[in-house]
């Protein structure tokens, strides 16, 4: 279901995108005028105000954050762009108006283009002139002061997503442990972690996908069960898909390898390719993942997206994968998204027969392998989601300083201008808390800084998780005496 | 949204309202533990909060409730108590870490009905695989707000370490050096993958496979809804279980396995969903055309697994939910009754009656029509019941069935003493062209009943026997024919012309044309079965002589002539076109 702010935003958007082509008066005007008076009517029994506003990058409607997706992205960014384009921070409704007033400020809106010359200020004369009172327009904002973004918000945001994920860690260890004794593990506490993580990705109080770049050499399994997590979580919002959706997407992810925990050690972390017979009996942990999985005998809805994802995820979207049922049936959603994030975790993780893929690479194969093992438009969305540059890229710029990329450009045409942060100077001495960059905002000035290279992240001894959560890790970060959380 | 609490002015008076919804809560959750969805005492009792719950929150926008161990407190002040562990529902709240409660303005019937069904799935949630926290998160309420002090985050990891010594070591900065072989992947991956390996700017690589359109956006969505609909996770959900069916090796593992399928199929009956059951039912049955691990050893492997989905409490169970209103389709609903063990049919003819609907009940006979496979001996004692309602049913099951041992059956049940179960087992015969069904219903003719003998004139109208018509045609010669009523000389007459046609005509033209046959009463009753045996026969010929008829000047021919045309070309009042 789209909330209230997007279905708010997306019709005012209609009603000022069909002004750029008609008159207000014209009669093509009317059903978009005709569905933002009713829906006005609808919020405003709920709302005595209703202020859309545009702070940095994001959307706020009455001081929450409006949700941006791979859909709605171009939506909101048309908006502040208009904002920008009549230098203001937004739009304030108090009161109904009336049809010839909607009419009038929709003129006042498209016709007034040049920041220069115009503001808030002046428009809400023009307005007034009108006699409309029901309408204002939002000086500019910077930063909201009590509201928004707020740095030390986003460490304990932070700090809880490291907590969630040590968490997380934590359930697929136990059932590890309570497989061999034959019992369950704790679903009940895998979902609270995975509905906390949930929580933290809509919030989009930091780069969520960050928390992916965690990575464990000794315990690979258990990590890449919990970063199939988070990248599945982040895709998922990403998609517009609902929180419960997105839960229920988690859920599948944590535990789509849940059955490589009945596979014998010696095959699992052997130091070379797999044969036949080790291939064999490796093909076999979806089919001991559902298995398991079964013998909870807790068979809701819910339960049923996590087996199948678990038995799915590597039938490839051809079915040339495994297992092989015999029927040429389409994979399952969540089994796509699972598989997607699946591989790109695996892909850019080391393992104990070879080292991890660049990132970049990583994204390229999945391209490259869309339609046969990937679902195609997954992959397109997947790649809009992590950026070219995913959170966590190690990269030489043409400075030859080292950097992180710490947050990814949400505009689908400025992927390749990620926000990075500098990890070493030119000489590679490593700096502990470099300034940030954010590449696309820099104006083609003569001295910007542009990306040269992907690297290798232990080919100079950094660990980019370290860099991504610094600041939530050092003692003395912002946090509170015990876990606790508002819903 | 920021509580508005703190402007709430605290009497005796609002304890004493807050108490009552509280109470009214705590009620409607037992309540929903106890009675079904649409119970009377349980609808009841929602209204009864609502009535409560509803004025309160418009006149203080908000009841924000604190979450003790057994107390629920507004302020200071108790408001609800129970220690009692099993019961309270405080308790509960408490022990899965929720510390407030709050329920806002605008709160609706619906979203309180989920609400009190969270708490009652986690008061009886025996697999105890969800807490009231994560209950709540799925529901996404509006207008009701929890904290929850989330103490399973600050417990020990698995290793004994805390929280904070785990994080510090997963971030450690020396946690970066590669353990393993320092070569890169093996060319033939990239091979694989078909990737080249080349220093582009990956900028321009990407740039134009990276923007999704509204086009393919919505192409995601609707698979995604597509998914998410209940047949189709249900196929998927079973193209898996037969997968692992099939690899089994272990009987016992099997049978565990159909077991859980068999939970699953009970859940839809319990829901009324028959089509899902159906498709359920459908898939296990072919077994029969998939490899299975364990089929070579135990060829009734498909039989054990259909018993073990269809004990008798599940038959009972199919039972109540075909009388829930909305069950879906007839068909649906046949055929699932005909994929059951064939052995539940005793236990489904036993609760028939039970099935409130006769239309569904007799789907459902339907479909055990189509279970029985031959073995109708499972039907005598419902056709030797005192119960006529018993009967009847048994014979709607029959009369579905091609078995001449059906005729068996029913041959003491043409002699009932019941005319309707007589009638009822007499129409069974017309699905069986064979010599016996034939002698039956001629010998029927002489029957005392005149109904009987015109359902069986109907039924022998189609046997296609001139040497019957013969016979027939006979009678109608003779004097005792004229004792019989005008319904039953008609259906002689409707015999013969069906069994013969055009060859009846020349006799009936005859009788058109006669003038002293018998007495005037009996003369106009002979042209008018003469005639309608016409329209019956309703050939070219049949038409003609109906047409003379027209222009006969006996005015009762012309009379029943334009009638039985009218018949022919089945407009009843409109008049005849020719013959004027």
């Amino acid at each position: 279901m789209v909330s209230p702010a997007k279905t708010f935003v997306n019709h005012l958007f209609m009603l000022f995108k069909t002004a750029q082509i008609h008159d207000p008066s014209n009669q093509a005007f009317r059903p978009p005028l005709e569905h933002l008076e009713s829906l006005l009517k609808e919020m405003m029994e709920t709302y005595d105000v209703l202020r859309l506003e545009a702070v940095e990058t994001d959307l706020y409607l009455n001081g929450e954050k409006i949700r941006t997706d791979v859909s709605s992205f171009s939506i909101l960014q048309y908006m502040k762009e208009e904002f920008e384009n009549k230098n203001i921070g937004g739009l304030s409704f108090s009161q109904i108006p009336s049809t010839p007033e909607l009419i009038d400020f929709v003129r006042l809106f498209s016709r007034n283009n040049d920041p220069t010359k115009i503001g808030a200020e002046e428009l809400n004369l023009l307005l007034a002139q009108k006699g409309i009172h029901s309408i204002e327009f939002l000086e500019r904002l910077e930063k909201f002061s009590a509201q928004g973004k707020d740095r030390s918000k986003a460490v304990i945001q932070k700090r809880q997503a490291l907590k969630n994920y040590v968490k997380a860690l934590d359930v697929i260890k136990e059932s590890a442990v309570k497989i061999g004794s034959a019992q369950g593990y704790e679903t009940r506490k895998a979902k609270r972690v995975v509905y906390n993580l949930v929580d933290i990705c809509i919030d989009e109080g930091f780069s969520f996908l960050g928390l992916s770049n965690i990575k464990n050499y000794d315990e690979y399994t258990f990590n890449h069960s919990v970063n199939v997590c988070v990248i599945a979580i982040a895709f998922g919002k990403n998609l517009g898909l609902t929180k419960k959706q997105i839960g229920e997407l988690g859920i599948a992810a944590l535990f789509h390898d849940y059955g490589k925990l009945a596979i014998p050690k010696e095959i699992l972390n052997k130091p070379g390719k797999f044969d036949e017979s080790e291939w064999a009996v490796m093909k076999t942990h979806p089919l001991k993942s559902v298995k398991t999985l079964l013998s909870l005998k807790a068979v809701n809805e819910s339960d049923i997206k996590k087996m199948i994802a678990a038995f799915e995820h590597h039938r490839n979207y051809d079915c040339s994968g495994y297992p092989d049922t015999g029927l040429k049936k389409p994979m399952n959603f969540y089994s796509k998204v699972v598989a997607i994030a699946d591989a790109y975790d695996a892909m850019t993780t080391n393992r104990v027969y070879q080292r991890a893929m660049l990132p970049t690479v990583a994204l390229k194969i999945l391209m490259d392998n869309a339609g046969t093992k990937f679902d195609p438009l997954l992959v397109k969305a997947f790649v809009a989601t992590v950026g070219i540059y995913p959170v966590g890229t190690l990269v030489r710029l043409n400075t030859q300083e080292l950097a992180v990329v710490v947050e990814v450009n949400k505009d689908p045409q400025k992927l390749a201008l990620p926000k990075i942060q500098i990890v070493a100077n030119a000489k590679g001495n490593h700096i502990e808390q470099g300034h940030e960059i954010d590449l696309a905002e820099q104006n083609g000035s003569a001295h910007s800084v542009s990306i040269e290279d992907v690297l290798h992240p232990e080919d100079f001894s950094i660990n980019v998780a370290h860099y991504l959560f610094a600041d939530a890790a050092k003692k003395g970060a912002p946090m509170p005496q015990t876990s606790s959380s508002v819903h | 949204m920021a509580s508005s609490s703190q402007h709430i002015q605290y009497t005796e008076e609002y304890f004493q309202k807050a108490s009552q919804v509280v109470r009214a809560l705590d009620r409607n959750i037992r309540s929903r533990k106890l009675y079904a969805e649409n119970n009377p005492t349980l609808l009841r009792h929602h209204q009864e909060l609502l009535d409560l719950l509803t004025p309160f929150l418009e006149d203080h926008h908000e009841l924000e409730l604190l979450v003790q161990p057994f107390e629920l407190r507004i302020d200071e002040t108790s408001v609800y108590q129970n220690n009692h562990q099993q019961e309270s529902f405080a308790f509960r709240l408490f022990s899965d870490g929720i510390r407030s409660l709050s329920f806002r303005e605008g709160l609706s019937s619906e979203e309180t009905a989920e609400f009190l069904s969270a708490m009652a799935t986690r008061q009886s949630d025996k697999f105890q695989d969800a807490d009231a926290v994560t209950l709540f998160w799925e529901k996404e309420f509006d207008h009701i707000r929890y904290t929850v002090a989330d103490s399973l985050l600050d417990e020990p990891t698995i290793e004994q370490k805390s929280t904070t010594e785990k994080i510090e070591e997963v971030l450690d900065p020396q946690m970066s050096s590669y353990r393993g072989p320092s070569t890169e992947p093996d060319e033939d991956i990239y091979e694989d993958f078909k990737v080249t390996l080349t220093p582009v700017s990956v900028g321009a690589l990407f740039q134009e496979r990276t923007v999704v359109s509204q086009e393919e956006f919505n192409k995601i969505r609707s698979d995604l809804l597509e998914c998410e609909k209940p047949s189709r996770l249900i196929l998927d959900f079973l193209d898996m279980m037969l997968a692992v069916l099939q690899e089994e090796q272990d009987p016992q593992e099997f049978e565990k396995t159909v077991e859980i399928l068999g939970t699953i199929l009970e859940n839809n009956l319990l829901t009324g969903q028959i089509q899902i059951a159906r498709i359920m039912m459908e898939q296990v049955h072919q077994f029969s055309s998939r490899k299975i691990a364990l089929a070579e050893k135990d060829p009734q492997l498909l039989r054990k697994a259909i018993k073990i989905l269809w004990p008798a409490s599940r038959v009972n169970l199919l039972i109540l939910s075909v009388n829930q209103e909305k069950i879906g389709n007839a068909e649906d609903l046949e055929t699932l009754v005909s994929l059951m063990d064939p052995q539940a049919i005793p236990d489904l003819l036993k609760q028939l009656n039970n099935i409130v609907d006769l239309n569904r009940r007799r789907v459902v006979c339907k479909g055990i029509a189509r279970l029985h496979k031959g073995d109708l001996g499972i039907f005598m004692p419902m056709l030797s019941s005192k119960d006529h309602e018993v009967i009847q049913t048994a014979l709607s099951i029959l009369s579905s069935l091609k078995n001449e041992k059906v005729l068996d059956l029913i041959s003491t049940l043409i002699q009932h003493q019941n005319l309707t179960i007589r009638k009822e087992s007499i129409a069974i015969l017309k699905n069986y062209k064979v010599p016996r069904a034939f002698r039956i219903l001629t010998n029927l003719l002489e029957d005392s009943s005149e109904e009987i003998r015109l359902l069986s004139l109907r039924l022998l109208s189609t046997s296609q026997d001139r040497a019957l018509a013969k016979s027939l045609a006979e009678e109608i010669q003779q004097k005792p024919f004229q004792g019989k009523s005008l319904q039953e000389r008609k259906a002689y007459f409707y015999a013969v012309a069906k069994i013969v046609g055009d060859d009846f005509i020349p006799y009936l033209s005859g009788i058109l044309s006669s003038k002293n046959w018998f007495g005037r009463q009996e003369l106009n009753d002979l042209y008018q079965c003469a005639t309608f045996a016409l329209s019956v026969v309703g050939s070219p010929l049949a038409k003609q002589t109906l047409e003379n008829g027209v222009r006969s000047r006996n005015k009762s021919v012309r009379r029943y002539s334009e009638a039985a045309l009218r018949h022919m070309s089945g407009t009843p009042g409109a008049p005849s076109q020719e013959g004027h």
